[in-house]
């Protein structure tokens, strides 16, 4: 029986308590930060050899799904009754809105050193030490909305353009693809600037902190926004009927991208699942 | 539910193990001038089907990664450098080319690529990404070909990779690219906003674009 991945705003206080929870549980047993560690270690860059499974490729959705699905297990071991929430950052558009509120996420970083000090995740509580960093300080930072150079959330017409898009991913399938669903979703745009940051890429500059460095999943709302990625994967599955992950078969010996990425038989590491069994999620779990 | 504890530990006792080794590897060239060499190595992604435990709710344990490439890649030093104070901090940087080439094995402590039996219980499979750590292995790029900068805040390494257009990533700055290596580095002071350092561990990070994150505390 799959279980539902609520809208984080719709969350009643008994279940922001047990998602709380459930989360603390799984910082203090060290789960926790072998998931910051996974992420960080599978950062490759497209400009650099090796291959890339998480960003800037093709596997950038079903690595974060199945990403997702492993940190949901383990806190649904510590508490069978939470899932996921995702966060419509269309939406809940500012440091007001209900996720950053002291019951859920805390609010945003205090402006000398950016530290988190509201909330269960502020670091003098002693509950949410950050051990995996690219920086000395060991609490939770963020910086929304970046006051000393502003910019906005994406908007839904910032999203609708992606969405739109029928075809998965398109050569180069890295970064600097500018034709495809999934560039534009995780949001690598050409140029300087604020413009520069779309959609996915932009959420993790707009919350800034942790969640703009190697070390994001060092905040929790990493899995909020990218809980509503994977609707959005979803959502453009429903608007392209028959659509389907590409490529589908492995660049050839003489590409550029040979060895590089992940077609969609081919197993994603660290796991053996490939990009087609993740296409479908409806088994597992659903979106309400 | 399929994935235990115990594959994900064995999985990041992978990583770990690694991720020592490669800390180990600039120990070979510490001494005499900066000298970075580079080890390649790219896994494959292997192909579906071949082992148990794959599927959408299936275990996180994967079969062995596909062939290991080594290589090297020419090495020369060149000039290029830049070493400025900005926002009260001191930002040097210079490109790191060498000359030469250097058998893998030398760089590389034959520990690097952790034995089967030493970090997981006999007849485990090594999921592939296990087997990477944290590009401290990662196959030369044509971007990186012409030499790897090093790029120091205060001191500290930070670590820069390269982006497909040609700009450079930080490790603070994750999600955009900037058009030098300078850029990003003035763009990392900026984000660590004059309350915070770059970690100073990982001897790994200190090889350079291309190599380790540095983040391991
Ligand atoms: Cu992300």
């Amino acid at each position: 029986m799959a279980y539902a991945r609520k809208n984080v705003s719709a969350l009643t206080r008994t279940e922001k308590r047990r998602l709380v929870d459930a989360f603390l549980r799984i910082k203090r047993t060290g789960e926790y930060d072998e998931f910051v560690r996974i992420h960080i270690d599978h950062y490759v860059a497209d400009g650099e050899g090796g291959l890339r499974a998480a960003h800037m490729a093709p596997s950038f959705f079903p690595w974060h799904r199945r990403f997702l699905l492993d940190l949901e297990r383990a806190l649904r071991r510590a508490d069978p009754g939470v899932s996921v929430p995702y966060w419509d950052w269309t939406k809940d558009r500012t440091p007001a809105a209900p996720l950053w509120g002291d019951d859920l996420l805390g609010g945003n970083g205090r402006r000398s050193d950016r530290q988190v000090t509201t909330g269960p995740f502020a670091r003098r509580h002693g509950k949410w030490v950050v051990r995996e960093s690219t920086t000395d300080g060991d609490y939770l930072m963020r910086d929304l909305g970046r006051p000393r150079d502003p910019l906005d959330l994406p908007t839904a017409d910032d999203l609708d353009g992606a969405l739109r898009d029928p075809v998965y991913d398109a050569e180069p399938w890295d970064s600097t693809s500018d034709r495809g669903f999934r560039n534009k979703l995780e949001g690598w745009g050409a140029g300087r600037g604020n413009g520069a940051w779309r959609n996915h890429n932009r959420v993790h500059r707009w919350v800034g902190g942790h969640m703009l460095g190697g070390a994001s999943v060092n905040d929790p709302v990493f899995w909020l926004h990218h809980s509503f990625v994977d609707l959005l994967w979803t959502r453009w599955q429903q608007r392209h009927r028959g659509a389907r992950y590409l490529p589908e078969s492995p660049p050839e010996l003489g590409d550029r991208q040979y060895r590089r990425i992940v077609a969609r038989h081919e197993a994603m590491p660290p796991w053996r699942v490939t990009p087609q069994e993740l296409e479908d999620h409806s088994r597992i779990y659903r979106y309400v | 539910m399929a994935a235990g504890n115990s594959t994900r530990r064995d999985v990041v006792r992978g990583l770990l193990a690694a991720a020592v080794a490669a800390a180990l590897a600039p120990l070979v060239t510490a001494s005499g001038p900066p000298r970075t060499s580079r080890t390649s190595r790219s896994s494959q992604p292997p192909r579906a089907g071949d082992g148990s435990g794959s599927g959408i709710d299936g275990g996180i344990g994967g079969g062995p990664g596909g062939p290991q490439r080594f290589g090297t890649e020419p090495q020369t030093r060149s000039a290029a450098e830049f070493d400025e104070m900005y926002r009260g901090c001191r930002i040097r940087g210079f490109k790191d080319t060498l000359c030469g080439e250097r058998p893998a094995g030398t760089v590389r402590p034959t520990g690097a690529v952790p034995p089967a039996g030493a970090v997981r219980p006999a007849g485990a499979v090594r999921p592939a990404g296990a087997v990477r750590p944290a590009g401290a292995a990662r196959a030369a790029s044509p971007a990186a070909s012409g030499g790897s900068w090093r790029v120091t805040v205060d001191d500290r390494p930070l670590h820069l990779m390269r982006r497909a257009d040609g700009g450079y990533l930080t490790m603070v700055d994750h999600y955009q690219s900037y058009p030098t290596p300078l850029a990003a580095a003035r763009a990392a002071v900026d984000e660590l906003g004059g309350t915070l350092r770059l970690r100073a561990t990982a001897a790994r990070a200190e090889r350079g674009e291309g190599h380790g994150h540095g983040v391991r505390a």
